[in-house]
């Protein structure tokens, strides 16, 4: 049960929207105009000081932990060093009312945006850039939806802060080990320069932190001397009094250390348009504050409960403002502030403690879409937590997802670590396993390959069917293959050619990256950056990743299955008339394309032969992309994930040989094709563990569904958790399950107003399903519903 | 030699009420009960038939031109209709129906075959103390297959639960109930009064009320039984017939039931074999929860499906 503090500052953030705000981007537009001619590391340090010394303190009604990007409650910073000031000035009045993730300007705010945009920064940004920049094949491909390129208008933000450091030595410990490098380096090379700079910036915005701390100490004392109530009073005087602390010193207590974190993870939405960061294990790094408390009789559980939940009601605060495409690739404001618990310790030894269970009780209470909580499992993890996160799953909240060491450890490994690094490895991103401690970047997503696009493509040798022009290889007309093999071999190589294109894309976009706009805070907070002197985007990191996802996976399968069946060994259809069928999207051809869905087998349905085609595809494409290197020395990883481009990418793609109608959705993630899975979860779960995702680097993302009634009472926690234990037995890296019914969605879709707080879980992340477009909707809708009446 | 099989209506995987755990349930086809309810009378029929699931019609007209015996039209209003009469289950126009509109009502299958199928979930059934279900139909019909899916699960360590209206060979009934890998025996008792019986599923009890008090007289065998009783107002949800089921219940020295209140499926099944099944209704509310009462103060374990209590 929420206590009343909780279900107040619950109740005001239901109600309430995200805005969008001037205060960052005209305080840091004064900074970058100040301190412009400085080397781009410290010019970028002393813009996040500038701003962080300036900025409103804000400190609410009710809050225990505190600190906010922005000047408002539920504020976001626009970032036009990245991100094009095009879009954000042409879409300024469109942000309050877009069908996804749409964001309240207030008119004062709408105008010093717009002044400040038009004056200083239009065709400044990464993104403006990038058009000039990119070659002709890559932008091209990109326009017509085959590829994305990441980088683009995003920037680093996969990142997972190395936290147990900042709670051993605090900025002032990071300060100080920049000086002494500083002092040891000399100077003397442009290499040891660079090095140097790098530290000073370090330096800078650590004093800039600092400084927001103690004006929110000062902050909390203004407010305590204004108060009348004595308990608030004594809350805000221990606010203050936690900033003085951290984050400049390491935490006294538990939560002081919940403050620390927060000033980090508040700072990375200062700093830059961050994506994705995680908060790692964290049951590990605070569980150790939470056991002394308690041990010394300074706190209770209840007390730990409430602080636990002011710190995931942070967490639901901040954002990332994203333009059309990926605000629908990405739907429902989803952070990834993945909270992970259990797992084994680096020595492998079991790692659950009492704040992995206090952490899902509090997660349980509030049923908010942050943080995501992630359960880490292996042989030795407690009967009870699981159990735990099943109940949680079985009441319909969407949350924990479910991961699996067995799987992860090797993809770990396969990222270079050591065995400890692995065991200890923690998410970056939404599943993508990273060695553990705050030392990889993960980087944000090089990009997403439109699979059965390509397969479109190939099949019209190498021309766009939607505009006519040559946009891949030329590997032969469609007639001219005789056998499934060499359609196989075209359509594998179209495949690594625009992962090519990608991986051409974000090599040229990184180092503008590193030398334009180096993110100096993300890159303190990530192990290896402050010893090398270089920030992440530089290479800095311990271990340095970037993502390659696909989309559609299983309809590129399932068509080329339809294909090898219903062409080549059945002759039911010749490739010429099915191509044709294909490009008229089926149009007086139902016959033929029912042939298509209902004859041939598809992913899904624990049928090995489709399974293997599948297996076979993807471990092809995670072989080859994964002995690239990145520009930052770095390599490229394989993840099978898609999040809600395979609507976007469904868009996108004409009809295809398995069945699928022009512009109609893909498959989600890792899972079969919506409808398509016919013989009930055991038969998916085995396809989807089938397909040895031990080898893709970056793991592969799985969404299930069931029906409530059919997962209820005692029999049906045992009925989930078989399910997952399974899937984890034959080599399933993540699972994640939705306990929610047609009706239920489909009421919401028609009345939003009554479903505020239903949570579903979208792709790596949990979404209010009312936040959601139609399209992301209907998907979810449509992704079969298990255990429903035969 | 060639190995036995049998028409299967069905395997049908992650089956969690038809026993323990995550299941896998074989439909057999062919039943010597015709109750009046049924919710498979597709698998009544000892043969092949067809079946329409007009949902999922393009209205191409294959099956019209393929049908030899001019058995298949379509309607004023354009649906595809069969004249049943004329219908000799050649099945040629579900071999024309891409769409699966037409389709077989079940597929003659090995023992092999279906086992293959039953294997691929073993995982879940260690997890969830699971494993496979034979229903049908009425697995009794089936001496030889069921023995062979029977000997074949022992060999996998698959658990097997017997769902069984009880009505056939005795001496196949006692062998497979007593095996150490049959756990579980879901046992229908429609009525007990011999003459109730018959008029609502064609025969009368004394078969199925003597195969229940052989298996009971084993404790080992007993202690597997779950009984199952439809309740359909009206016809069997009588006090009268309530209590009888409670007397045999004790005299047996069973304890638990699982109550099935009707529901319509059906009705809509039977018409697209090309029959007509009567409607009914479940027991109103307040008389479930008399029967329901009434078992458990005779200290009877009641689950209702679709609702656990």
């Amino acid at each position: 049960m929420l206590n009343e503090r909780l279900t107040r500052m619950r109740e005001k953030y239901f109600n309430s929207r995200p805005c969008i705000t001037a205060e960052r981007l005209v305080l840091a537009t004064e900074a970058y105009k100040k301190y412009a001619g400085d080397p781009a590391p410290i010019f970028r340090g002393e813009v996040t000081r500038y701003v962080l010394s300036r900025m409103t303190t804000l400190i609410m009604e009710d809050e225990l932990i505190v600190g906010t990007p922005t000047n408002k409650y539920r504020g976001a910073n626009l970032f036009p060093e990245y991100q094009s000031s095009d879009w954000y000035i042409s879409d300024i009045d469109e942000f309050p009312v877009r069908d996804t993730d749409p964001y309240d300007i207030a008119p004062e705010d709408r105008a010093q945006i717009l002044e400040t945009l038009n004056s200083y920064w239009r065709g400044r940004a990464i993104e403006d850039l990038a058009a000039d920049m990119l070659p002709e094949e890559v932008e091209t491909a990109r326009q017509l939806d085959i590829i994305s390129v990441g980088l683009r208008n995003g920037a680093s933000g996969e990142t997972m802060p190395n936290h147990e450091k900042f709670l051993k030595v605090g900025l002032r410990g990071f300060m100080e080990e920049c000086r002494e490098n500083i002092r040891t380096a000399g100077g003397g090379s442009i290499e040891k320069q660079r090095q140097i700079n790098f530290w000073k910036a370090c330096i800078i915005v650590c004093e800039g932190l600092i400084n927001y701390a103690h004006r929110m100490a000062d902050e909390a004392e203004r407010q305590a001397a204004a108060c009348d109530d004595p308990v608030r009073r004594g809350e805000l005087l221990t606010i203050a009094g936690n900033c003085r602390v951290v984050p400049e010193n390491p935490p006294r207590n538990f939560h002081q250390a919940l403050q620390m974190i927060w000033f980090i993870q508040n700072t990375f939405h200062i700093e830059v348009c961050t994506t994705a960061c995680g908060f790692g294990r964290f049951d590990q790094y605070m569980g150790p504050f939470y056991a002394k408390d308690l041990a010394e009789g300074r706190i209770t559980r209840e007390k730990a409960l409430e602080l636990l939940e002011c710190f995931y009601l942070k967490c639901c605060e901040v954002y990332e403002v994203r333009d059309k495409w990926y605000a629908k690739s990405f739907a429902g404001y989803p952070m990834w502030e993945i909270l992970m618990v259990g797992g084994q310790t680096p020595q492998g030894e079991d790692a659950t403690n009492d704040l992995s269970y206090l952490c899902l009780d509090a997660a349980a209470e509030m049923q908010t879409t942050q943080p995501v909580l992630a359960v880490r499992v292996w042989d030795g993890t407690p009967e009870p937590l699981i159990r735990k996160g099943v109940e949680m799953i079985q009441a319909g909240m969407a949350n924990p997802g479910f991961f699996n060491d067995k799987a992860a450890i090797p993809m770990t490994l396969g990222k270079g670590c050591t065995i400890e690094e692995a065991r200890n490895w923690a998410i970056v991103g939404c599943i993508q396993p990273g060695p553990g401690g705050g030392a990889t970047d993960g980087s944000p997503d090089a990009g997403y390959v439109n699979a059965p696009k390509v397969l479109d493509i190939t099949l019209h040798n190498g021309v766009d069917p939607a505009t006519g022009r040559q946009v891949g290889l030329k590997t032969g007309k469609a007639e001219d293959f005789h056998s499934i093999e060499e359609l196989t071999e075209a359509v594998k190589k179209q495949l690594i050619y625009f992962y090519g294109l990608i991986k051409t894309g974000y090599d040229m976009m990184q180092p503008i990256h590193a030398i334009n706009y180096p993110v100096i805070f993300a890159g303190m907070a990530t192990k290896g950056c402050v010893e090398s002197g270089r920030s992440v985007q530089e290479g800095g990191a311990k271990y340095s990743t970037a993502g390659m996802f696909i989309t559609g996976a299983a309809n590129l399968a399932d068509s080329l299955v339809a294909i090898e069946e219903c062409v080549f060994r059945d002759h039911d259809v010749s490739m010429t008339d099915l191509v044709a069928a294909l490009d008229k999207n089926f149009q007086g051809e139902e016959r033929l394309r029912q042939l298509l869905i209902n004859k041939p087998p598809k992913f899904g349905n624990d049928n090995k032969h489709v399974d293997k085609v599948y297996e076979d595809m993807l471990a092809y494409i995670a072989d080859t992309v994964q002995q690239w290197p990145d520009a930052r020395g770095g390599h490229y990883s394989f993840s099978n994930l898609s999040q809600t481009v395979n609507v976007s990418h469904g868009e996108a793609c004409g009809a295809t040989p398995d069945g699928r109608l022009a512009g109609e959705a893909f498959c989600d993630n890792a899972s079969p094709t919506m409808g398509r899975d016919i013989k009930g979860p055991t038969a998916t779960v085995k396809s989807v563990a089938s397909m040895h995702q031990e080898r893709f680097h970056d793991g592969a993302l799985f969404n299930l569904r069931f029906d409530p009634q059919g997962v209820a009472g005692e029999k049906g926690k045992d009925i989930i958790e078989g399910v997952i234990r399974t899937y984890f037995d034959n080599g399933g890296e993540h699972i994640q399950i939705n306990v929610v019914d047609d009706e239920t969605l489909k009421k919401a879709q028609k009345t939003p107003e009554k479903y505020k707080g239903l949570m579903v879980r979208v792709a790596g992340y949990m979404a209010y399903f009312t936040e959601l477009d139609k399209a992301a909707q209907d998907s979810i809708i449509y992704r079969t519903a298990h255990l429903k009446e035969a | 030699m060639e190995e036995t099989n049998a028409l299967v209506g069905a395997i049908q995987k992650f089956s969690v009420e038809d026993g323990p755990g995550i299941r896998t349930t074989v439909f057999l086809k062919g039943c010597p009960l015709a109750c009046r309810w049924c919710h498979n009378p597709e698998l009544i029929d000892p043969a092949q038939q067809l079946i329409q699931m007009p949902n999922s019609c393009i209205h191409c007209g294959a099956c019209i031109w393929v049908c030899p015996k001019e058995a298949v039209y379509a309607d004023t209003e354009g649906r595809i209709q069969i004249h049943w009469d004329r219908c000799d289950r050649c099945l040629q126009c579900t071999e024309s129906c891409y769409a699966e509109a037409l389709q077989p009502v079940a597929q003659r299958m090995t023992v092999s075959r279906v086992m293959e199928e039953v294997v691929q979930d073993k995982g879940f059934y260690e997890h969830t103390g699971g494993g496979m279900t034979i229903s049908g139909g009425e697995l009794l019909m089936h001496p030889d297959f069921v023995r062979g899916l029977l000997a074949a699960a022992g060999e996998e360590g698959i658990g097997v639960c017997l769902d069984t209206s009880g009505q056939g060979d005795s001496g196949l009934l006692a062998e497979a109930a007593a095996m150490e890998h049959v756990t579980d025996i879901l046992y229908d008792i429609k009525a007990v009064d011999s003459g109730l019986h018959e008029a609502l599923t064609g025969v009368g009890s004394q078969l199925i009320q003597a195969n229940l008090k052989r298996l009971c007289e084993t404790e080992a065998v007993r202690r597997k039984i779950m009984v199952r009783m439809p309740l359909i107002h009206g016809l069997n949800d009588s006090s009268q017939a309530i209590g009888e089921v409670i007397d045999i219940m004790k005299a047996r020295g069973l304890t638990r039931a699982t109550l099935l209140p009707y529901h319509d499926l059906g009705v809509g099944k039977k018409t697209r074999i090309g029959g007509v099944q009567e409607m009914f209704s479940p027991p109103p509310a307040e008389r479930m929860d008399a029967i329901v009462q009434a078992m458990e103060e005779a200290g009877i374990e009641i689950s209702v499906l679709g609702q656990r209590r």
